[in-house]
């Protein structure tokens, strides 16, 4: 197979043990040791930083400025809702592959403790559903045209619409606020 | 389990034969009394053809449903490796109105097509369908459809076990017997303006290229998968797409159509009897998503529709009726039949209005038929009408390109 996408985070390498018959002195070792240990807690922040969690945007992260970059939108509004909940809508205007401009859309709303709960978005095609649903998204999924449906213990999926309209909706239904109405939170401008 | 293209066939298969037992097995030995008595009866469903496949002119080819499935429409297709006789005919072809390009999957493909390479690099395309993607390398192939001319093309070899970039999310197309996808329609353009990725041994870049390919039937640009019909040396500027008519309680196999290649440039492929809703970017529907203007039950106002033989049911509105159940993608109407109205106006002033009929998917899941004008489910928001397959039965409709300083219209 040809197509083999490089993980972003590669494993560290080991460290090589010292070769026989050269051991370095007490200071040195303790120096060496401190360094390896700062090397591996570097290694570790970096790796937290890194990590496709922490980079992941959407359902069960805080949303952030960081997010919308990732995601290539520029324009963000945010607003208050009774609960609390806070909505983002994500906005930024593109060009369609028939020349046309359009306005592209997409909506998180965020629960009490900040995590985000329910997104939806109106684009061109749809965007990075594993950026936004993460590992709760199957890696393979059955082709199917019309509108897809999926129901999983903490992902409900339902994305259609054309080639070049993609419409659809997600939430995590372990997280859902009670008493909310989910059509009406999601519904965008 | 609701009867998609294609949820685990398996699982669907045991699910509909308890629902079968448990809820039908009274029925039929009632059934069977009555016709005991009756001296026999008719077929199931009704509609379906029962004198075999129609015959066809050089420019149409035969449309027949998928057996065992609903409302999924497909074709032959021969591709042969460029410039030579080693061929192969593919069956099962979903025909795609909602679509550009042909689309092969790999597991089914046993010729060995060229691959389309940019500065050494094989190139790669996700297409992007509104319900999920295909990923796969881009080939190039002579095809044929019918009787027309065999034509150059770039194909998508379509492979899902392959590794994509993160933005694909590509699922299989061999699903429930499909073995490609043949899309001859919206949004009315030859390429597919797909997205593209040149990907050297090393792996697929994360963002997309600029292609400058060699081995392309396109020549140096644009290399994009393309559909075969605007090739064609005449017959070229659109397709009509006529499906039997079926009753309201289904249609058994076979059930066939036909598709027609060309618009008023024979004596069979004639506009006469329809109506054109054009699409134009003067409207908001046309100019953000090239549909027509929809007005419909349960939908918002402003709303926008679009013509998908592709799509096996009728979507619309997010809760027009009641779901068939939990994590069910299906409408059951209580009581059903249900009746929405729907109102399609083209950019040129044209409007039509249907009352339609919509069946619980209960009392679909319980009969072996394949045709179903009725057949239908929500839609991710209440501003889009897809009028898939149930929308063709018993009409035909035409896909106008952009082409030759057409305006591009469905016409039915």
């Amino acid at each position: 197979m040809k197509t083999v996408i490089p993980s972003a985070l590669e494993k560290p390498q080991g460290h090589r043990p010292f070769p026989p018959g050269r051991r370095p002195s007490l200071l040195a070792r303790h120096l060496l040791r401190s360094l390896v240990w700062t090397g591996w807690a570097l290694i570790l922040l970096l790796g937290l930083l890194g990590s496709p969690e922490s980079a992941r945007a959407g359902l069960g992260t805080a949303f952030s400025a960081q997010e919308a970059v990732h995601l290539g939108y520029s324009r963000v509004v945010t607003a208050t809702l009774p609960g609390p909940l806070t909505a983002y809508t994500l906005s930024r205007t593109a060009t369609n592959p028939l020349g046309h401009a359009v306005t592209e859309r997409i909506r998180e709303v965020a629960g009490p403790d900040g995590r985000i709960f329910a997104l939806s978005w109106s684009t061109i095609h749809h965007p990075d559903l594993n950026l936004l649903l993460g590992k709760r998204l199957p890696s393979s999924l059955p082709f199917i045209r019309g509108e897809r449906t999926l129901s999983l213990p903490t992902l409900e999926l339902r994305m259609g619409g054309s080639v070049l309209h993609s419409e659809g909706m997600a939430w995590d239904p372990r997280r859902l606020p009670p008493g909310i109405n989910l059509q009406e939170l999601l519904t965008l401008p | 389990m609701t009867k998609r293209l294609l949820a685990d066939e398996t699982e669907r298969q045991l699910f509909g034969l308890f629902r079968l037992y448990r809820r039908v097995l009274p029925g039929v030995l009632g059934l069977l009394l009555i016709l005991s008595g009756c001296g026999g009866g008719g077929g199931g469903g009704g509609g379906g053809s029962s004198s075999g496949p129609p015959a066809v002119y050089a420019n149409q080819v035969v449309v027949s449903l998928l057996s065992g499935e609903w409302n999924i429409p497909t074709v032959s297709v021969t591709l042969c490796v460029p410039g030579s006789s080693t061929c192969q005919t593919i069956d099962n072809i979903l025909l795609d109105t909602g679509s550009v390009g042909l689309r092969i999957s790999h597991s089914v493909l046993t010729i060995p097509l060229p691959a389309v390479t940019d500065r050494g690099s094989d190139v790669y395309e996700c297409y992007k369908f509104g319900s999920g993607d295909t990923f796969g390398s881009v080939s190039s192939a002579d095809v044929t459809l019918g009787s027309e001319p065999a034509v150059a093309v770039d194909v998508q070899i379509s492979n899902h076990t392959l590794s994509s970039p993160s933005s694909c999310s590509p699922s299989t197309i061999t699903t429930a017997g499909v073995n490609g996808i043949l899309g001859v329609g919206y949004p009315f353009a030859q390429y597919d303006a797909g997205t593209y990725y040149t990907c050297p041994s090393s792996g697929c870049p994360s963002t997309t290229s600029s292609l400058s390919c060699s081995n392309s039937t396109n020549g140096s640009f644009p290399c994009q998968v393309a559909n075969p019909v605007f090739s064609f040396p005449s017959d070229n500027n659109g397709v009509l797409l006529a499906m039997d008519s079926v009753s309201a309680s289904g249609a058994a196999s076979p059930v066939y159509g036909v598709l027609t290649f060309g618009i008023g440039t024979q004596s069979d492929n004639s506009l006469s009897g329809l109506t054109t809703y054009t699409v134009s970017s003067s409207n908001t529907c046309g100019s953000s998503y090239s549909y027509i203007d929809a007005s419909f039950t349960g939908g918002a106002s402003g709303s926008c529709g679009f013509l998908d033989s592709g799509s096996n049911g009728l979507f619309f509105g997010t809760g027009a009726f009641p779901l068939c159940g939990s994590g069910n993608s299906w409408y059951c109407p209580s009581p059903s039949p249900g009746t929405i109205s729907l109102t399609l106006t083209g950019a040129n002033g044209n409007q039509r209005s249907f009352s339609l009929s919509i069946l619980s998917e209960n009392t679909i899941s319980m009969s072996n038929d394949i045709g179903w004008n009725d057949l239908a489910g929500p839609y991710s928001s209440n501003r889009t009408f897809d009028a898939g397959l149930p929308f063709f039965f018993g009409r035909t409709v035409a896909v106008g390109y952009q082409t030759g300083g057409q305006t591009p219209f469905w016409a039915f």
